[in-house]
C-alpha cells in the first residue's frame, strides 16, 4: 500500500462524515419543520374540517328543553336531550319542549307556540314542540309540527301523542309523559303516516286472511259433496208465464242532513292572521 | 211375471246398450231397437220371451228363466239380475197399472265411462285423503233407474213490497240524503213444467236434488227393454204424497220470481206475500243414476252420478291435515301479497 492510497482513502471517509453530518442536519431541520409547522397546520386543516361540518347544526337550534316551570328532574332532561339529539341526526326534525308557568288553557297558546318557532328556527324548520302551560287551575299541554313535522306528526298523531301522555299528565308524572311524547315522536318519524291506517296493519291483515282463507277451504269442503245448479228459471215454462198484474207507487221523500266527516290528516291547524304559519296540531289537552 | 230379452240370433240374453240407446247382445253381439218392442201389450212377447209368474201369499215369487232359480228381490225392485245366473230380468207385474213409468230417461253413459269419470273425480278432491284420491277401493258400481214424479204445476201469487231510491248530494259541508219511498205489487202466474221429485224411499233427497239438471230432450216414453240390465225400484210414494216437498220448492222459486222482477231500487224488501200452487199433472218418470259404493277406512261413502250428463253429488272424506294445509297456505300467500302491496306503496315490510 502506498502513501497517495492511504491519503485518498482517508479524504474519502472524511467525504462520507460530511455527507453523514450533512443529512442529519437536514433530516434535523426537517423534523422542526414538521413539528413547528406542519402538525399545527394538520391540526388547524382538520379542525377546520370538524368545525365546518358541524357548522350548519350548531349555527341554529337542535333541541331545545326549556324547563321554565321546572317539572322535569335532570335525568330526565338529559335522557330527552339524547334521544332528541338523535331525532335530529336522524331525521332533521328539532324537538323543542317548552314548559311555562304562566300559560293557561285560556291563552292562546297555540299562536304562543307559533311566536316560540318563530323565535327559535331551526335549520330545515322541520320543528315539533311540545308546550305544557303550567298555571294553575288551567293547565295546558299541545304538540304541534312545522315542516316535515306537519306530516310525520300529523294532526291524528299528534292527537294521539296527547291522548298516550294524558294519564301520566294527569298524575304529575311529567317525566314519564314527556318521555313517551319523544319515544313515540320518534317511532312516528320512522313510518309514514298513511301506514298508520288500520289497514296496513300486520295483524290485522293477518286475521283477514285468514278468515278468507277459511271461509274459502270451508266453502269448497262444505261443496265438496256438489252443488245444486238448478234454479228459479230451471223449470219455468216462459211462454205461459208472467207478471199480470203490478204497480210501482211512490208514497214520500225523507231527507237526512248529515255533517261532512272532517279529514283531519288534511286540516291545517294555525289560523294566526295572514302571516300565521301552518302546521299540524293535536288540539290542546287540558289536565 | 219376469220379462228376459233373448238374442233372436244366440239366444243369449240381451242388455240395454248405453251407446246405442238399443238392446245388445254381449255374446254374438246383435243389436235391436227398442221401439221394436210395444210396451203395453205384454201378449206378442211370448214368441221372443219367456215369462212366468207366481203367486205366492200376497207377495210375488219370481222365478228365472234361464236357470229356475227362485229370484231374490226385494218388495219394490222391478228389475234386477239373477243372483245365481247374472241372466237380467225385468218384473213386468211391477211396471204395470198404476205402477206403469210414462217416462224413462235411458242411460248414456256406460259402467266403464261411469267408473272412470269418477275416479277422476276423486283425483280432483283437494281436501280429500291422498289414499282416496287413487279411488282403488271402489266396492261396486250400480246402474239404478230411479223412480221420480215429475210435476207440472200452476203457482199464483202475489206479493207487496216496500221499496227505496237513495240520493245523496253534498250540500256545503253537509251530505244530503234524499230517500224516496215506493209501494211496489206483483201479481205472477208461473208454470213450472217437469219439476222431479225422487219417490224412492231409499234415496237421500238432497243426493237426488244435487243430481239435476236432467235433460229432457232426450227423455223417452218408458219401455221395458231400457231396464235390461239395469237395477230398478218402482215408487215408494205417490204423487200426492210427494206434492208438499215439490211445492215447498215452487213458492221458493216463486218468491225469486217476485223478487228478481222488482229491480231499479236501491233497497227491496217484501212485507206481504200470498202464494198458492196447484198440481197440472204428474208423471212417472224413472231417471238413470250410478250408485258408486266406497270403502274407505272402515267407512263406506255413497255416491250418485247422473247417468244421463255424469255430475257426480255425495261427501267425499275430508283429510283435516289437508284442510288445515290449504288454510294455511293460502293465509300465507295472502298475507304475503298483502305485504307486497303495503311495501308497493312505500309501507314497512311487517
Amino acid at each position: 500500500m502506498n502513501i497517495s492510497n492511504y491519503t485518498s482513502a482517508i479524504r474519502q471517509r472524511m467525504l462520507n462524515n460530511h455527507i453523514e453530518h450533512l443529512t442529519k442536519a437536514f433530516l434535523l431541520v426537517l423534523y422542526k419543520i414538521l413539528l413547528s409547522k406542519i402538525m399545527p397546520l394538520c391540526f388547524i386543516i382538520s379542525s377546520l374540517f370538524i368545525f365546518v361540518t358541524l357548522l350548519p347544526k350548531q349555527a341554529s337550534a337542535e333541541t331545545i328543553i326549556q324547563d321554565d316551570a321546572n317539572i322535569f328532574s335532570d335525568s330526565a332532561k338529559t335522557e330527552y336531550k339524547t334521544i332528541c339529539d338523535n331525532i335530529y341526526k336522524t331525521y332533521d326534525t328539532s324537538i323543542y319542549i317548552w314548559t311555562d308557568n304562566n300559560i293557561s288553557g285560556s291563552d292562546n297558546y297555540s299562536y304562543m307556540m307559533e311566536q316560540y318557532v318563530e323565535e327559535h328556527p331551526a335549520a330545515n324548520n322541520n320543528i315539533v314542540i311540545l308546550l305544557i302551560g303550567m298555571q294553575p287551575n288551567d293547565r295546558i299541554y299541545e304538540v304541534q309540527g312545522y315542516g316535515t313535522a306537519q306530516n310525520t306528526v300529523n294532526n291524528s298523531r299528534a292527537e294521539k301523542l296527547l291522548d298516550d301522555m294524558y294519564s301520566d299528565m294527569k298524575n304529575g308524572n311529567y317525566d314519564d309523559a314527556v318521555m313517551i311524547f319523544c319515544k313515540h315522536t320518534e317511532s312516528y318519524m320512522k313510518k309514514n303516516p298513511k301506514f298508520d291506517s288500520i289497514v296496513f296493519n300486520s295483524l290485522l291483515q293477518l286475521a283477514v286472511c285468514f278468515i278468507i282463507a277459511a271461509s274459502v277451504i270451508g266453502c269448497t269442503a262444505y261443496n265438496s259433496g256438489g252443488r245444486m245448479t238448478t234454479n228459479s228459471h230451471t223449470y219455468l215454462d216462459n211462454a205461459n208465464s208472467g207478471i199480470i198484474g203490478s204497480f210501482d207507487r211512490y208514497t214520500h221523500t225523507t231527507t237526512t242532513r248529515t255533517p261532512k266527516p272532517r279529514d283531519n290528516d288534511s286540516h291545517s291547524g294555525g289560523g294566526g292572521g295572514g302571516g300565521g304559519s301552518s302546521h299540524s296540531s293535536g288540539g290542546g289537552r287540558s289536565f | 211375471m219376469v220379462i228376459q230379452y233373448k238374442c233372436p240370433d244366440c239366444g243369449a240374453d240381451m242388455v240395454f246398450d248405453s251407446k246405442t240407446g238399443g238392446l245388445h247382445c254381449n255374446s254374438c253381439g246383435h243389436d235391436e231397437k227398442v221401439d221394436n218392442y210395444t210396451y203395453k201389450d205384454f201378449e206378442p212377447f211370448e214368441e221372443h220371451f219367456h215369462s212366468s209368474t207366481f203367486e205366492g201369499d200376497e207377495v210375488n215369487q219370481y222365478q228365472c228363466n234361464n236357470c229356475g232359480a227362485i229370484l231374490l228381490t226385494e218388495k219394490d225392485t222391478t228389475a234386477t239380475t239373477c243372483s245365481f245366473c247374472g241372466s237380467p230380468v225385468i218384473l213386468g207385474d211391477r211396471l204395470s197399472g198404476a205402477l206403469a213409468p210414462s217416462k224413462v230417461i235411458p242411460f248414456t253413459i256406460s259402467k266403464n265411462e261411469a267408473e272412470a269419470a269418477f275416479k277422476k273425480w276423486c283425483h280432483k278432491g283437494l281436501l280429500s285423503p291422498a289414499d282416496f284420491k287413487k279411488a282403488t277401493r271402489i266396492k261396486s258400481i250400480t246402474g239404478m233407474y230411479v223412480p221420480f214424479w215429475l210435476y207440472d204445476l200452476n203457482g199464483q201469487g202475489e206479493a207487496i213490497a216496500h221499496c227505496t231510491r237513495v240520493h245523496t248530494h253534498d250540500d256545503g259541508d253537509y251530505i244530503v240524503t234524499k230517500t224516496s219511498h215506493y209501494d211496489v205489487y206483483r201479481r205472477v202466474n208461473l208454470i213450472y213444467k217437469n219439476i222431479p221429485a225422487d219417490a224412492s224411499e231409499k234415496m237421500p233427497d238432497d243426493l237426488m236434488d244435487k243430481l239435476e239438471p236432467f235433460d229432457y230432450k232426450n227423455m223417452k216414453d218408458f219401455n221395458t227393454p231400457y231396464l235390461a240390465g239395469y237395477i230398478s225400484e218402482k215408487y215408494n210414494y205417490t204423487d200426492k204424497e210427494m206434492f208438499p216437498r215439490v211445492k215447498k220448492r215452487a213458492i221458493q222459486y216463486m218468491d225469486n220470481y217476485i223478487t228478481e222482477s222488482i229491480h231499479g231500487y236501491s233497497t227491496k224488501s217484501i212485507i206481504n206475500r200470498e202464494y198458492a200452487v196447484g198440481q197440472i199433472k204428474a208423471e212417472y218418470a224413472l231417471f238413470p243414476i250410478w250408485m258408486v259404493y266406497y270403502d274407505h277406512e272402515h267407512a263406506e261413502y255413497t255416491f250418485a252420478m247422473n247417468g244421463q250428463t255424469g255430475k257426480i253429488t255425495g261427501k267425499p272424506p275430508i283429510s283435516y291435515g289437508k284442510v288445515t294445509g290449504s288454510i294455511a297456505s293460502l293465509t300465507f300467500i295472502l298475507f304475503v301479497i298483502c305485504r307486497i302491496v303495503t311495501l308497493l306503496m312505500g309501507g314497512p315490510i311487517l
